[in-house]
């Protein structure tokens, strides 16, 4: 395996440091025949079962592996019928669903007089059929008509039975899934086409819901995210790749990186900007004929995917006012700093004008800059509850504080002086503060929670500017909790690199799981 | 001799005489390379079994690697070593020296060598897991930028970069950790 040609394998200083490591450690050969034979009898064992590839992890996932559920939703509503609803079934059993009741009640919606009598229908049809397949692009289409009708609800504002809706979806793949079971039993081969077919289908559920849940207020939220966690699971692979490469063409259904297919489907994220020649990131599932899908595809800054960024070998950034602008060299905060024309200098800044400044610390100890931008000043957010002292129409006072009130400040109950309230509101930089949103305090341990994760989130970030390799582990950490939790850590995020909030996924690819583990629960 | 793909083509057939040519041809280096990680003999053994159950897992849902078997099961044993490092603190358990031989050295020498051990792979545990794999595997098992290059799925230039980072990463780790020692 050693090549001597190989330039790089020549490096004495890195060979005695790493010296140490070296050791060849005698493996003990009973542990070695015992492993061998462990091996050889779990490929026995799997020879032996029936090997439906996809829909296995489906089935998994849904824990429907190992304890059948007999009692889906659709099975508990039909034991809840009412007279009307039997007399659907019959109808529709005989007359095909060519009935008024029936063609009405298709266009119902949750809470509607006439929905129970849908979903019924929908149960009707699904039970009395014998065929497993059918059963389960049946279950399929029903889940499809509980994803549009969730569409709807979101709309036209109706919000409480949004979270039933998703039940019956959730149920639906559900149902989907099991049905899939029996067919893998009778022709495994239909099998496996079925189950790719319901993992395309998923992967679109869970993009529609993902738009939805970012055009939905708060309150639907959590239906949606049970919805999105149903179609979720069943997709999530570990057969996932990540690569960096040159994009060599580009179309709509394929693109071209590095000499290898990327096929582009309806969950694919692809960044703006990007043409052919850029360098990208592509993360992508492998499926079953070893062909890739992406489900992302960035631009690259050619680094390596993770958190290391130019906050190294004696690089550095600071804020600052500008004190002198000259040809070659400025002043800010004070210190003198070299421009050269590599200096990216993004603004148009003025002296006295509040700047970022990134640098590098020559040998000499003198800086020259790499780039200098307008420091972002972003409102601040703040939270705090307090005695409402006098109310107006264009401000009030709150515990001694002026805060403003615009059309878009949220007033959520009726509030009169004297009412202890809890106040959200941005602090600009000048220290006015406009209120988002003040509601009626519900009792003290709100303010205590929102400090502790405040402090938290704070310090964190003084230690990420200050030491981002050693502190790589919490930087992943945190950043996937960002994406919970929506602090004000983005502006570190966002400089640093390839820190964007969204992307920091550790080696194995399992962002969800990091998200899960870290569970970072705020005051909000 | 088969090659790699007549080998991975056996594989996913869950053919024993080809299960068992792999094990035997590539067990013993992922044993090596896991110890190294991780220190004691029961971890890397942990690490191999592991490793071999998923390769196993992935080929018969009808995964794997499709071209290159080496590489595909460094990766999965580096993902892994990761997971347990992300999930344990990196207080590592100490170098079990008597069970890792260097080759006949008297008892002073092999406290030494594990204190050494031990402080180089403290160092190489507080490089990203990329870094780490591509150290690794160039230095102290050998590959070449390519071979490297197959097991992390990244282009060459990255593996590139990734090393030449590790190593200034390293350098400084181990030097600075040397003037407190």
């Amino acid at each position: 395996m050693i090549h001597q040609d190989d330039p790089f394998n020549f490096d004495p200083e890195a060979q005695q440091l790493l010296e140490p490591l070296k050791l060849d450690p005698k493996r003990e050969p009973r542990a070695a025949a015992r492993g061998k034979a462990a091996f050889l009898a779990e490929a026995r064992a799997l020879r032996e079962t029936v090997s439906p590839s996809w829909f296995d992890r489906l089935m998994g996932w849904f824990g429907l592996n190992h304890t059948d559920q007999e009692m889906t939703l659709m099975n508990m509503k039909l034991s809840g019928l009412t007279a009307l609803g039997l007399i659907a079934i019959f109808l529709t059993i005989l007359f095909g669903g060519g009935v008024a009741t029936a063609y009405a009640a298709r266009s119902a919606l949750p809470g509607d007089a006439l929905f129970p009598v849908k979903t019924v229908l929908e149960g009707a049809q699904v039970t009395f059929t014998p065929d497993a397949a059918r059963d389960a692009e049946l279950h399929m289409l029903f889940a499809e008509r509980r994803l549009d009708e969730m569409a709807a609800l979101i709309e036209n504002g109706r919000f409480e039975n949004l979270e039933r809706t998703a039940g019956l979806f959730e149920s639906h793949i559900q149902g989907a899934i099991r049905s899939l079971g029996s067919v893998a039993a009778q022709d495994p081969a239909k099998a496996e086409d079925l189950a790719f077919a319901i993992a395309a289908a998923l992967s679109r559920y869970s993009r529609v819901l993902i738009s939805l849940r970012d055009a939905a207020p708060d309150v639907a939220q959590t239906a949606i995210d049970q919805a999105l966690l149903a179609s979720q699971k069943g997709l999530e692979d570990e057969e996932q790749v990540k690569f960096t490469g040159v994009v060599e063409s580009i179309a709509d259904d394929v693109w071209l990186v590095d000499g290898t297919s990327v096929m582009i489907s309806d969950f694919t994220e692809i960044h703006d900007g990007i043409v052919v020649g850029d360098l990208v990131e592509v993360r992508a599932m492998i499926s079953m004929d070893g062909a890739l899908t992406a489900l992302e595809i960035e631009p690259s800054d050619g680094l390596d995917n993770t958190n290391d960024n130019a906050n190294e070998d004696g690089a550095v950034r600071f804020t600052g006012i500008v004190e002198s602008i000259g040809p070659d060299a400025w002043v800010v905060d004070g210190m003198t700093i070299g421009i050269t024309p590599d200096t990216d200098i993004r603004d148009v800044i003025a002296v006295g004008d509040p700047v970022e400044v990134r640098a590098i610390e020559n040998p000499d100890g003198t800086l020259t800059a790499t780039r200098i931008e307008l420091a972002k000043m972003k409102d601040e957010k703040v939270r705090f509850t307090g005695l409402v002292e006098s109310i107006g129409p264009d401000s009030w006072v709150v515990d001694g504080q002026t805060i403003l009130i615009t059309p878009e400040t949220e007033i959520r109950d009726t509030i009169v002086a004297g009412d202890l309230v809890e106040v959200r509101a941005l602090r600009s930089f000048d220290g006015t503060l406009t209120a988002t949103r003040i509601e009626l305090a519900d009792d003290a341990n709100d303010n205590l929670n929102e400090n502790a994760n405040g402090n938290m989130n704070e310090n964190i970030n003084d230690n990420d500017n200050m030491n981002e390799n050693a502190n790589g582990n919490m930087n992943e950490n945190i950043n996937d909790n960002d994406n919970m939790n929506e602090n004000d850590n983005d502006n570190d995020n966002d400089s640093s690199g390839s820190g964007k909030g969204g992307d920091n996924e550790n080696s194995s690819g399992k962002k969800g799981k990091d998200a899960d583990e870290n569970g970072n629960e705020n005051g909000d | 001799m088969h090659s790699e793909e007549a080998l991975i083509a056996g594989a996913r057939k869950l053919d024993e005489d080809i299960l068992a040519d792999i094990y035997d041809r590539y067990s013993p280096g992922l044993y090596r390379y896991a110890f190294r990680m991780l220190g004691t003999p029961e971890m890397a053994e942990d690490c191999v079994a592991e490793t071999f159950s998923r390769f196993l897992h992935a080929l018969h849902r009808g995964g794997g690697p499709r071209q290159y078997l080496q590489a595909y099961l460094y990766r999965v044993a580096h993902n892994w070593v990761t997971d347990v490092y992300r999930q344990n603190s990196p207080d590592m358990v100490p170098l079990d020296v008597e069970r890792a031989e260097s080759g006949g050295h008297g008892p002073e020498e092999e406290v030494q060598n594990g204190l050494e051990f031990d402080r180089a792979r403290a160092a190489l545990l507080q490089l990203t897991p990329d870094q780490r794999q591509v150290i690794v595997l160039k230095f102290l098992e050998g590959w070449n930028n390519r071979e490297i290059a197959k097991a992390l799925e990244k282009p060459v230039g990255a593996v590139k970069s990734l090393q030449h980072r590790g190593l200034a990463s390293l350098k400084r780790i181990l030097v600075s950790s040397e003037r407190l020692a």
